[in-house]
């Protein structure tokens, strides 16, 4: 008994699908209008000439024109039949394939072959070549029959009517040009302007004349330098980087940086306004756009290379879809402007926002002020002038001139290639997220970087710089001394605080600006003038001792920042504030330093609590806010707490599916809340702590404050370690008796604020000590 | 319904090319009735029967002119501005008895000429009589011959005018038609002769056709139908 063989398993491998059996090959079937045309075309030119013949001559019928055009005219007549034999011999090939492959490879085989021989150009000449014949053999045929003529005298004498008839065109043109002219005049003149070009010789502002951003600078330097040789790229494969996005914030001298590189490039420079391409009327924009790059090319093919410069770039607006907030190259960090403080400071007693680090703050803006997707600052872009922008950046490159697109091609040779047009594209903007994100891929704005804020030795440059303009008696350590108590300083608000010191010195009647007129306008120019407002003593003291609270817990846990001054002199809303200074420009927190933070938003609460016997004024409000509003970020987002999950994650959903559903904790359920309360309590204890041992240096800043009512950050450290300050005697705070002093007054604030009688309240005076002296 | 479109699009397909070749086949049968004689510059159209033939005469014939009176500048003009066809009903064209009046086939001609300026100024419509035959003479010696024998005159006029139309044409054309009968020395010899004048009296258009009068009769028909397409469109 044979048993079957085991099956072989079967070789591991690419299934192979069956292939269909082959159908049989036919002629592909002609669409209709293929079908048709040369029938129509040749009935069309039958019925012209009889038309022709029946308008010639009054006396002859339809049937007689026919007849007489049957014997005229039989060629057309022959065409037609032949037309008529080959649709046929068309239609059996697309039913038989005998027929069809008895035809394609018997009878027409070789021809076609030969014909395949050909590139796909030269056919494509051949073919557009017959075209012509054929439309320029129909046209004399009937030019030929309207001048009753033969075609060949017709041809011959075209010339000649051509000339006859030129003065009617010449007026039809000229009609035409009146009338369409003059909207082309219109736009034309709509379309000026908002451009202008600057040749090397005419800006002297140089590189050096750039200070405090050396790192953009050189970048700036490195693809100025390839569009000046560009063979030192182009030789090796590579191409000249074409565009440049300066962003940063406002006067760090993005614009200086433009206009330095027009100094500096051997280019033409091409500055374009910021709103150039507004209109009023649709699609000027894009005529502008246009006209723009046909100057760049132009100029570009005649100097070897162009830079054009679009300030304030994010006027040119976005398509809607952008990075949005997450412009995730270079979210800006460590922004400190005035902008945020003001926003955030409004409605407290004191500037709840001061305390906070930079990324502290950052956060709080964030969950203030959320920057609309897509809406950054720019308008958008619908007309098309944006698209018309993209694709002149980086669209298809078109062959140049009417001779070479036109003559070339009508004489049957291959355009030249375009030219390689060298255009470097720069642009500055404040607000980078308002730019299309389209406009910031590689090869169109390959090159973005961030103008920061300037560098210390930068800014240290820029105060020389400035200073140097007036007479003044200011240091060399007082300006290194400026610049790090200024992290945030421009060169454009530099000139601006010098030329403030100046005006201070000028109104004390001085000519020679000294060192606490540049304070003076620091403080001025950062957190402006203050209101004139005289507090009642009993408010004074606990507005200062609100403020010393905090000013002692950042001095005592603030390890990155240092306090730059404190007040309480009030600005419009704002009772009092003690503003740090950052150490360094820092990217990222650490949780600790979150925690410190939120210490010394609580301060306030604490301390007022602390020495007002539990009782505390709504002036902590702000301060609680931004409190809560950190901690809870930082639990639900950064695992401050005792849970790992981002909430936002939760938040968002999962799968597509929202979570804020029935049983989904989503961002604040799951006992988030009295996480953050727990939070607050144990942030709050480490408060009182240190507050409770530093009850002397709260009540001596408190004092300082009440007399001075604005202090630097040298005259708190000079407190804290009882030394001599810029504008006080700490020293003065340390001795024995001080304490006393300030508990016996603190003791009669309390009183009069509980509204029990008490005695006038006094601010006790240590001039003994000569407190409010300066120093030696 | 792509499918129906499709269907639809086959028949058109071959209803087209089946229209066509239908025009054409019905066309091609049935040969033309009329030849057309036409001076398009001039505006001047003429249908003749399709059995007869007709040819552009060459040189100025100078019909009805006294070329003595012509100047050599004004001869080169009508040189330039003359058009003359002969037609000729018989089966073939004969260029050299074309004038002969006593043909048995009709024959004769159409002309257009350029009038000299002084004949322009001074031509009537009742000078037209007078173009190729002096009709008023024929008439006076007829006259004379009845009065002086009346018998014999009218037995055998050497002179009768059997038609004698005034023409109004669209756009101002003007002129005569007229028939009559000569008495030649071969025989009865009838001429029918259209002149006609544009509004301005530049141009004078003349179809004229003369044979034997059997002849005439004959073809009177034919003759009638040649002289009623006799068309004039001036070119302004």
């Amino acid at each position: 008994m044979n048993q079957a063989p085991p099956a072989q398993p079967s070789p591991i491998g690419p299934v192979v699908p069956p292939q269909p059996e082959p159908a049989p090959p036919v002629r592909k079937p002609l669409v209709f209008w293929d079908r048709i045309k040369f029938l129509v075309l040749f009935g069309a030119l039958f019925v012209f000439v009889v038309a022709a013949a029946t308008a010639d001559n009054p006396i002859m019928g339809w049937s007689d024109a026919v007849r007489e055009q049957v014997s005229s005219s039989w060629w057309l007549l022959a065409l037609i039949a032949i037309e008529v034999v080959r649709q046929i011999h068309m239609l059996i090939g697309e039913r038989s394939s005998e027929y069809y492959v008895f035809w394609t490879d018997r009878v027409f085989g070789r021809f076609e072959r030969r014909l395949r021989q050909l590139n796909d150009w030269n056919r494509y000449r051949i073919g557009r070549a017959l075209k012509w014949v054929a439309t320029a053999a129909v046209f004399a045929f009937v030019y030929a029959r309207i001048k009753h003529d033969s075609v060949f005298n017709a041809i011959i004498g075209l010339p000649g009517d051509i000339w006859r008839a030129a003065p009617f065109v010449v007026q039809i043109m000229f009609i035409m040009f009146i009338t369409i002219g003059q909207f082309a005049l219109l736009f034309w003149f709509l379309s000026r302007g908002g451009v202008d070009v600057y040749f090397p010789e005419d800006i002297k502002t140089r590189f050096t004349d750039v200070w405090g951003q050396d790192h953009v600078l050189s970048r700036v330097k490195e693809a100025v330098f390839y569009l000046e040789k560009p063979q030192e790229i182009e030789s090796r494969g590579g191409y000249v980087p074409g565009g440049i996005l300066l962003w940063g914030p406002p006067g760090t001298g993005k614009t200086l940086i433009a206009e330095a590189v027009a100094g500096e490039t051997g280019k033409p420079y091409v500055f374009v306004d910021p709103g150039a391409f507004q209109a009023m009327f649709f699609g000027v924009g894009v005529m502008k756009v246009k006209s723009l790059f046909r100057k760049l090319r132009k100029l570009s093919l005649r100097y070897g290379g162009v830079i054009v410069f679009f300030d304030e770039a994010d006027t040119l607006g976005n398509r809607g879809q952008l990075a949005g907030g997450d412009f995730g190259r270079s979210t800006p960090s460590g922004h400190a402007d005035g902008s945020w403080t003001g926003l955030i400071g409004s409605g407290g007693s004191c500037n709840g926002m001061t305390y906070a680090s930079n990324s502290a703050r950052r956060q709080l803006v964030e969950a203030r002020f959320v920057v609309p997707g897509g809406g950054g600052g720019g308008q958008s872009s619908f007309d098309g002038t944006l698209q018309a922008l993209l694709t002149e950046i980086s669209g298809l490159k078109k062959p140049r001139g009417f001779l070479n697109r036109v003559v070339r091609r009508a004489l049957g040779m291959r355009p030249k290639p375009p030219p390689k047009y060298r255009i470097m594209v720069m642009m500055a903007t404040n607000m980078p997220q308002s730019l299309d994100e389209a406009l910031l891929r590689p090869g169109r704005i390959d090159r973005i970087y961030k103008v920061g804020y300037p560098s210390k030795e930068g800014r240290v440059r820029t105060f020389n710089g400035y200073l140097a303009k007036v007479t003044h008696e200011v240091t060399p350590d007082q300006v290194e001394r400026l610049a790090v108590m200024s992290p945030y300083a421009t060169g454009a608000s530099i000139k601006d605080m010098v030329n403030e010191a100046l005006i201070q010195a000028i109104k004390a009647g001085r000519e020679v600006v000294t060192w606490p007129d540049l304070l003076r306008a620091k403080s001025i120019k950062e957190h402006g003038l203050p209101d004139d407002h005289e507090y009642v003593e009993r408010e004074r003291h606990s507005i200062a001792l609100h403020e010393a609270c905090h000013a002692v817990v950042m001095y005592r846990l603030q390890k990155h920042m240092v306090i730059d001054m404190a007040s309480i002199e009030r600005r419009g809303d704002t009772g009092g504030f003690v503003a740090p200074v950052p150490l360094e420009d820092r990217f990222v927190d650490w949780r600790s330093e979150v925690e410190i933070d939120v210490m010394t938003f609580l301060a306030s609460i604490v301390g007022e609590r602390m020495f007002f016997d539990g009782d505390h004024t709504q002036g902590v409000g702000g301060d609680l806010h931004a409190a809560t509003e950190l901690v809870a970020r930082s639990i639900g987002r950064h695992a401050m707490g005792s849970t790992l999950m981002s909430r936002p994650a939760l938040a968002s959903g999962l799968d597509g599916n929202p979570a804020h559903t029935a049983g989904s904790p989503g961002y604040l359920g799951g006992g988030f809340a009295d996480e953050v309360e727990a939070k607050l309590q144990e942030l709050y204890q480490r408060t009182e702590v240190i507050l409770s041992d530093n009850r002397r240096e709260v009540l001596a800043v408190t004092h300082a404050l009440e007399t001075n009512k604005t202090i630097t950050g040298e005259d708190v450290e000079a407190i804290m370690k009882g030394t001599l300050g810029p504008t006080l005697d700490g020293r003065r705070y340390h001795e024995p008796d001080f304490l006393d002093l300030a508990e016996e007054y603190h003791l009669s604030a309390v009183q009069a604020h509980r509204g029990h009688p008490t005695e006038q309240l006094r601010l006790p005076d240590l001039s003994r000590a000569a407190a409010s002296a300066g120093p030696d | 319904m792509s499918g129906r479109t499709s269907t639809l699009r086959g028949r058109v397909a071959l209803v087209v090319p089946a229209l066509l070749a239908a025009v054409v086949l019905l066309a091609g049968c049935g040969s033309a009735r009329y030849q057309y004689v036409t001076n398009k510059d001039a505006g001047t159209f003429l249908k003749i029967p399709s059995a007869w033939q007709h040819q552009l005469m060459p040189g100025p014939a100078f019909i009805g002119i006294d070329t003595r009176n012509v100047s050599p500048e004004a001869a080169r003009t009508l040189a330039t501005r003359e058009w003359v066809v002969g037609i000729d009903a018989a089966p073939k064209f004969d260029d050299r008895n074309l004038l002969l009046p006593d043909a048995a086939d009709p024959k004769g001609f159409v002309q257009v000429r350029q009038l000299l300026p002084e004949e322009a100024a001074t031509l009537s419509t009742n000078d037209l009589r007078n173009q190729l035959v002096s009709i008023d003479q024929e008439i006076q010696a007829q006259e004379e011959a009845v009065r002086q024998n009346p018998e014999r005159a009218r037995l055998e006029p050497e002179f009768l005018l059997l038609a004698e139309d005034l023409v109004h044409r669209e756009g101002g054309v003007h002129g005569l038609h007229l028939v009559y009968q000569l008495h030649l020395g071969t025989g009865l010899v009838t001429v029918d002769q259209t002149s006609l004048l544009d509004r301005d009296q530049t141009r004078l258009y003349q179809l004229v056709f003369a044979c034997s009068s059997w002849c005439y009769d004959r073809h009177r028909v034919e003759i009638q139908k040649v002289q009623t397409s006799f068309t004039i469109k001036p070119i302004t």
